[in-house]
């Protein structure tokens, strides 16, 4: 009977929770400030590159606020620092969907959290960004993508060094997980469609830290380039490895990841003449740049490390949202998405963003840099740079009920 | 050829690392007969003890061959008073303590420097074989574990320490009758095991990164080595490490580096069901 009776209540108890939150939505969309929530790993494993996404959202609503707000109603921050850890990341997205009502969920660092974030806020009906770099292939009606994907970091950059390098032949290694393998489908299928060869695809498990190996097998092999798409502590072993066997300047070596989270573990003699590419390089000359990072300076201090294009495009994706909300009149999910399907777009300190209807990615500029002295040297940059993978597989305006990440097959 | 040779100098480079990495747990787990599991914590140790005087401009011999040693192996005496001397005989309670210990050093040292990968430059330039090019510092790492086995061998053989910790470590009742304080014995030896683990953390440092956690990658290799070694600490050991080296190097070099440990462990498991007492039960059976 007790047993009963227990289990009656514990239903009645879940099926409010499941309705609670589309009634406590509304609500929460009248009070007097806006919830906004917010997920980066500002520690552990992936804290090199969570910390500025932390700082950077934080500083974003701040401007927001300082400029008025949205709609004229003033936001408020809930930022949690998920530690790396995927729990948190199942935690705090519920956290936020259910007790907290945000409005709208900016984070994720790793795909995987991504993909630990994304199906909770699927299952809730929240607009979600998520601002970094990645494999490419999202496809969902309730989530924006700020970062760049395969076909706008490595398209240019690979176009640019196989003609720089003169490059038939390239090298490739990869990390071993999902952004490795499908970045490494993606990088085949570009090089092949500008008429180079892949002759080696490798994947190193994220803790490897010795590539002699490796090195050999690039000597013997004997590529024009070498593509390098390892991530994470570990794997900065190659960099230091890769001069220290002498082959700096030897063979190019181009990257999809090095950025100045990488950079700023290694010495400037031993990165010289890797080329990168990302939507934004704290090295870019502009009026808006300059006027960003002396922002930026200003409110963290002038030693603040170098910022990388992370932080950029986590600053820039509410005021995205921002004008969306304020085209559309609402903060109602529904005519925000539109709103954002409607052709939004900022100037951001790294050059025009704007919302891609179908794919619900950023068309941006990109820059390829060479690292000069230590220094990303731009040396080509690239206005409108479509996400041409993803849109190749993805249209959410011919079919919107969609919530899933494409694959290539090759 | 080129290509020969200069894969046979990665083989013996890694079969150096193995032996060095493993030498420290050598003497706690082969002659002592305590279960480190902080073993990696130790190397870990060792590796910061490079990193920081490094950076904060000592020169990068003096932090790795008297810092780096000098400090771990005052960790371990310590930890060997408060912690290990209670538990010499009962195998399982020191594995037990040991790996609440290495869960204590790497919490506290993500604490004091944070989960973030910190590194050195590799010293030394390159050469060259024919078209192909390596780092030198795999040369300095084979000659440091080369003289390091040496002096353990002369040490342990040759001298009259080597004599009385070799003989406490075999029967101290019967040690201590004959004068020996075993306690005292048993704490150095625990040092210089640890001061070994110090030196191999900071000999790795500048090819591996240093990380709180970076501990965790060795202590398996280094387990696998020292069993698979058998009885002798020092032919064990060095066999061993021939061995498994070989085994993961070339296979690494055909395949991937994944394929490499994967071929390291079958090779391990094979070993122990020809071998139960290891390489020395069999070979070497009057080796150190």
């Amino acid at each position: 009977m007790r047993r009963r009776k227990f289990l009656k209540g514990a239903g009645a108890a879940a099926g409010a929770a499941i309705v609670a939150p589309t009634i406590l939505s509304s609500r929460g969309a009248r009070a007097d400030t806006i919830k906004v929530g917010a997920m980066h790993d500002r520690t552990g494993s992936h804290g090199i590159y969570g910390k500025e996404m932390d700082d950077a959202i934080k500083f974003s609503i701040d401007e927001i606020n300082a400029s008025g707000g949205v709609l004229g109603q003033q936001l408020e921050l809930i930022a949690f620092d998920t530690a790396s850890n995927m729990q948190n990341y199942a935690q705090y997205s519920q956290r936020l969907a259910t007790q907290e009502r945000a409005s709208v969920v900016f984070g994720g660092v790793s795909s995987a959290s991504r993909e630990t974030a994304r199906p909770i806020f699927d299952r809730y009906k929240m607009l979600y960004f998520y601002n970094t770099f990645y494999e490419g292939g999202v496809c969902d009606k309730t989530v924006f993508v700020g970062g760049e994907t395969p076909a706008q970091m490595i398209g240019p950059a690979l176009d640019y060094s196989m003609k720089a390098f003169n490059a038939k032949k390239i090298y490739t290694m990869w990390a071993d997980y999902n952004y490795g393998h499908i970045c490494s489908q993606w990088f085949k299928k570009f090089t092949e469609a500008n008429g180079g060869e892949v002759v080696a695809t490798e994947f190193y498990p994220l803790d490897v830290t010795d590539f002699s190996t490796t090195i050999t097998k690039i000597q013997e092999a004997d590529p024009d380039m070498v593509m390098s798409g390892l991530v994470g502590g570990a794997h900065i072993g190659f960099y230091r490895q890769w001069p220290a066997a002498g082959m700096l300047g030897k063979i190019p070596l181009a990257s999809t990841v090095f950025g100045p989270w990488e950079k700023s573990f290694l010495k400037a003699e031993e990165i010289e003449g890797i080329v990168s590419s990302f939507h934004y390089f704290q090295t870019m000359k502009s009026a808006a740049n300059d006027d960003f990072v002396s922002r930026w300076h200003a409110k963290f201090g002038s030693d603040y490390a170098e910022l990388g294009t992370l932080a950029v495009c986590t600053y820039n994706a509410p005021w995205l949202w921002k004008a969306a909300v304020e085209k559309a009149g609402t903060f109602d999910r529904e005519p925000v998405i539109e709103a954002l399907e409607s052709g939004i777009s900022v100037d951001g300190p790294g050059g025009r963003v704007s919302i891609d209807a179908k794919t619900h990615h950023n068309v941006m500029s990109t820059a390829i840099a060479e690292v000069r002295d230590g220094q990303f040297d731009i040396v080509k940059t690239n206005a409108d740079v479509h996400p041409q993978d993803t849109a190749e597989v993805c249209d959410l305006i011919a079919n919107p009920n969609q919530a899933t990440q494409y694959i290539p097959e090759i | 050829m080129d290509l020969a040779a200069i894969t046979i100098i990665q083989v013996i480079n890694l079969i150096a690392s193995l032996a060095l990495l493993s030498i420290g747990l050598a003497v706690i787990f082969g002659m002592m007969r305590v279960i480190n599991l902080a073993h990696g914590e130790f190397l870990m140790l060792g590796a910061y003890a490079v990193l920081v005087p490094t950076q904060a401009g000592v020169p990068l011999w003096i932090s790795m061959f008297i810092i780096a040693p000098l400090f771990v192996g005052i960790v371990g005496v310590i930890i060997e008073r408060l912690i290990i001397r209670h538990l010499y005989g009962r195998m399982m309670d020191t594995l037990l303590a040991t790996w609440g210990l290495s869960l204590l050093i790497v919490g506290a040292m993500t604490m004091i420097f944070g989960n973030t990968m910190e590194g050195i430059s590799t010293p030394f330039g390159s050469f060259t074989i024919g078209s192909l090019a390596d780092s030198q510092y795999k040369f300095f790492t084979i000659g440091i574990t080369a003289v390091v086995l040496l002096v353990a061998y002369i040490v342990l053989k040759f001298t009259r320490f080597g004599l009385i910790a070799r003989a406490t470590m075999q029967n101290s009742d019967q040690a201590s009758v004959l004068g020996v304080s075993p306690p005292a014995v048993y704490t150095l030896t625990f040092g210089i095991g640890a001061a070994l683990a110090g030196l191999a953390g900071a000999i790795l440092a500048p090819i591996s990164g240093v990380l709180p956690t970076m501990g965790a990658a060795y202590i398996a290799k280094a387990f696998i080595t020292v069993i698979g070694g058998g009885e002798a600490i020092l032919t064990g050991t060095a066999a061993a490490s021939v061995f498994f080296g070989a085994i993961n190097q070339t296979t690494t070099f055909f395949t991937s580096s994944v394929v490499g440990e994967v071929a390291l462990l079958v090779a391990a498991i094979i070993l122990l069901r020809l071998l139960p007492q290891g390489i020395t039960g069999r070979f070497f059976r009057r080796g150190l």
